[in-house]
């Protein structure tokens, strides 16, 4: 299996498993790991449909990064999202 | 799809990423899932490095494992919802549910890419490489091909920032609590060293894996760890909120630079590109490091908000 093939392949397992977990489980934490692991996942599709050869295409690679820095934003407002909703419940 | 066969390393590594994944959605204990969730993160990491890809490494590394499991680690120090374990049944059928989902959609994609090669950039990119002033590709893409992205990613940030600052209260604690022990002399050594480390990852942008984003999250660990250790305690201050809104605004100036010029707003070519990128980079990344910093302050904080 070539290098592009094994990417795609644990991308689509990685989010195929977050996004299982994602649906089915309660607590924010546990969500936002989901989230986490699934766009991940999807992330690595992204770029391991584009690697061939030398030099992987840069275009999905800036993409992949661009995900990853809105996952972040988005996991850091969730979980104080979290916090806050927990603590009203006391 | 590509030419060179998967080494050994690729699959371990990819092996390891799997059951880092699974222990982490999975694991008995909040904590445990976190802790997972940072080796999941590192394992990545060396996956991206090693299929060729060293800038999503590095942000996948500083961000997105690190920030991240900052976060979450001081959401679960505090939260105290129920920790149950599941029932194994419900983990089997998770893990197998999720991995026969991935699977089919895996093998699809991999049968259609087989297929048909799509189209690639990396010839549009490296023939106009040139023209943008840097010679990294991934560096051109995101701050000049497509600079429209980064610009709205920014503004992603900036509304987080801004959340983040509506619902950061006061501090706990009464004053800066000075931690004993070994961990806050040991960042007061290593955060010059750290800093300087984040301003050549800004500097080597230009030229190799690197740049702002990576940059930013190097300063946001050293906020977030002279936090932690109470050796500098971070607040909202007015020069935090400054410099949270400067990435935007510098980012529109080079936009709208594009117009005064004549060309199509965000355009960036010329001798200065070069500099002008540089200089954008900068100031992004102080944008970046003070918002990834202020979502982890404001988790520190308590509910009622402050000034």
């Amino acid at each position: 299996m070539t290098v592009g093939e094994v990417t795609v392949l644990l991308g689509a397992l990685l989010a195929g498993l977050g996004l299982v977990r994602l649906l089915t489980v309660d607590g924010a934490v546990e969500r936002l790991i989901a989230l986490n692991v699934t766009g991940s996942g999807v992330l690595l599709v992204l770029v391991g449909l584009s690697i061939r050869g030398e030099s992987p295409d840069p275009v999905p690679q800036a993409l992949a990064l661009t995900g990853i820095v809105i996952t972040v934003a988005v996991t850091g407002v969730g979980l104080l999202l979290a916090r806050r909703a927990g603590e009203d419940e006391q | 799809m590509s030419q060179t066969e998967a080494s050994p390393i690729v699959w371990a590594l990819a092996a390891g990423v799997l059951l880092a994944a699974v222990f982490s959605l999975y694991a008995h204990r909040r904590l445990a899932g976190v802790v997972g969730f940072l080796v999941l993160g590192a394992l990545l990491s060396a996956y991206w490095g090693i299929i060729g890809a060293p800038d999503v490494a590095l942000a996948e590394a500083a961000i997105g494992t690190g920030v991240t499991s900052a976060l979450l680690i001081q959401t679960v120090a505090v939260l105290r919802g129920p920790e149950a374990p599941i029932p194994f049944g419900r983990i089997v059928l998770g893990v197998v549910g999720g991995a026969s989902l991935g699977l089919v959609l895996g093998v699809a994609m991999v049968g259609t890419a087989a297929e048909g090669p799509g189209p690639l950039l990396t010839e549009d990119v490296d023939a106009n490489l040139h023209a943008t002033g840097v010679t990294h590709p991934v560096t051109a893409v995101l701050l000049n091909f497509r600079s429209f992205d980064t610009l709205l990613e920014i503004v992603v940030l900036l509304a987080a920032a801004g959340i983040a600052l509506g619902m950061t209260g006061k501090p706990t604690g009464s004053g800066p609590v000075r931690r004993s022990g070994i961990l806050p002399g040991f960042v007061q050594l290593v955060s010059p060293a750290v800093l300087l480390l984040g301003a050549w990852l800004l500097v080597a942008g230009s030229s190799r894996p690197g740049g702002a984003f990576q940059s930013g999250a190097v300063l946001a660990a050293t906020l977030i760890l002279l936090h932690a250790a109470g050796v500098r305690r971070l607040t909202a201050t007015v020069v935090l909120r400054v410099l949270l809104s400067a990435g935007l605004a510098a980012f529109v100036v080079v936009a709208v630079g594009g117009w005064v010029t004549g060309e199509p707003w965000l355009w960036l070519r010329g001798d200065a590109a070069g500099g002008i990128t540089l200089a954008l980079e900068t100031v992004l990344s102080l944008s970046i490091g003070t918002t990834l910093a202020l979502l982890y302050l404001s988790l520190t904080t308590t509910e009622e908000p402050g000034s």
